[in-house]
């Protein structure tokens, strides 16, 4: 597995996965700034991102449909890592 | 694995999380988490609908109302007034704080418990939201989603198949009280309640039903709380 690292509003942050959904036709990313919650907790975001210009965009997931898509795939990651 | 997924070395991270003190997964670029949450055993579920408020007593000592990010105040209990006010102190990555308050005769401000109030996940309110304008356009007869009755006899009406029968009162009617003839569906109403009904799409129909069974669980959520603080 490589490593990527990518800048989210000025924070370097890890990517943990991407996804292309070709039901959907869209981005997913799941990915973490290291920091910690006030229980101790990795925080891992989860979004939809865009390329523009060889800067990735990442966007909050509103949509029903885009919520269990990134679901599956965590549920995914999660078993099999 | 699925096809288009990549994982990243970055996932390692997640194993050593998940065996401490597991991870919180917030929405990018918003204030919104807690949709989903991981245990320690790695198990991913959705988050609760509902969550209490835990008591946080500001500075002043005056006493706040904490919910995790993600959930925000909500109204349910009608046996309790509904605030004037209810106003966030503290906002932190993690958690926020509501303070209640209401307007008094002579026009003073007092913080009040915030009785009659549970915290609702931001995702089902955004929801709920759409519940309330959907019920104020059948209210207003939004043509695009609703139709007029039509008179075939004396306290009988009919709607077009596809439609069904909404009280303008706030409520899906019960829908066993009917019978199909000739691509219609009849209803038996009296003639002097006849101005309470209106027909609503399926699509709305079962948008409305989803939507309601939220509101019940955040009621159901709400009450069990108040029983547990109780005990």
């Amino acid at each position: 597995m490589k490593r990527q690292i990518v800048e989210v509003n000025g924070v370097s942050c890890e990517v943990i996965a991407t996804y292309f959904d070709e039901d959907t036709n869209k981005n997913y990313i799941i990915y973490t700034d290291l920091t910690y919650n006030r229980e101790h907790q990795l925080n891992v975001y989860y979004g939809l991102y865009e390329m523009k210009m060889g800067k990735m965009n990442v966007y909050p997931i509103i949509s029903a449909d885009d919520k269990k898509v990134i679901f599956n795939v965590l549920k995914e990651i999660v078993n099999t890592i | 694995m699925k096809k288009n997924l990549t994982v990243y070395a970055g996932a390692i991270l997640l194993t050593g999380a998940l065996t401490s003190c597991g991870i919180s997964l917030v929405n990018a670029n918003s204030s919104q988490n807690l949709d989903f949450s991981i245990d320690v055993n790695g198990d991913l579920k959705d988050a609760p609908i509902t969550c209490a408020f835990l008591d946080y007593t500001l500075e002043d000592g005056t006493l706040g109302y904490a919910l995790p990010s993600g959930y925000e105040p909500y109204y349910v209990d009608s046996s309790s007034l509904e605030l004037d006010y209810v106003n966030k102190v503290v906002e932190t990555k993690e958690y926020t704080v509501y303070v209640g308050s209401r307007e008094t005769l002579n026009g003073e401000i007092e913080i009040v418990p915030m009785d009659g109030y549970i915290g609702v996940n931001e995702y089902y309110l955004y929801n709920l939201n759409q519940l309330d304008s959907l019920k104020a356009g059948i209210k207003g007869k939004n043509s695009l989603y609703t139709c007029e009755l039509t008179k075939i006899d004396i306290s009988t009406y009919s709607l077009p198949l596809g439609y069904h029968l909404y009280n303008l009162n706030g409520y899906v009617e019960n829908t066993s009280s009917y019978y199909e003839k000739d691509n219609q569906r009849v209803y038996l109403i009296d003639d002097n309640q006849v101005q309470d009904y209106v027909g609503i799409t399926n699509d709305v129909y079962s948008t409305i039903v989803q939507l309601e069974s939220i509101q019940d669980a955040i009621e159901e959520g709400y009450y069990n709380e108040k029983t547990n603080s109780r005990s």
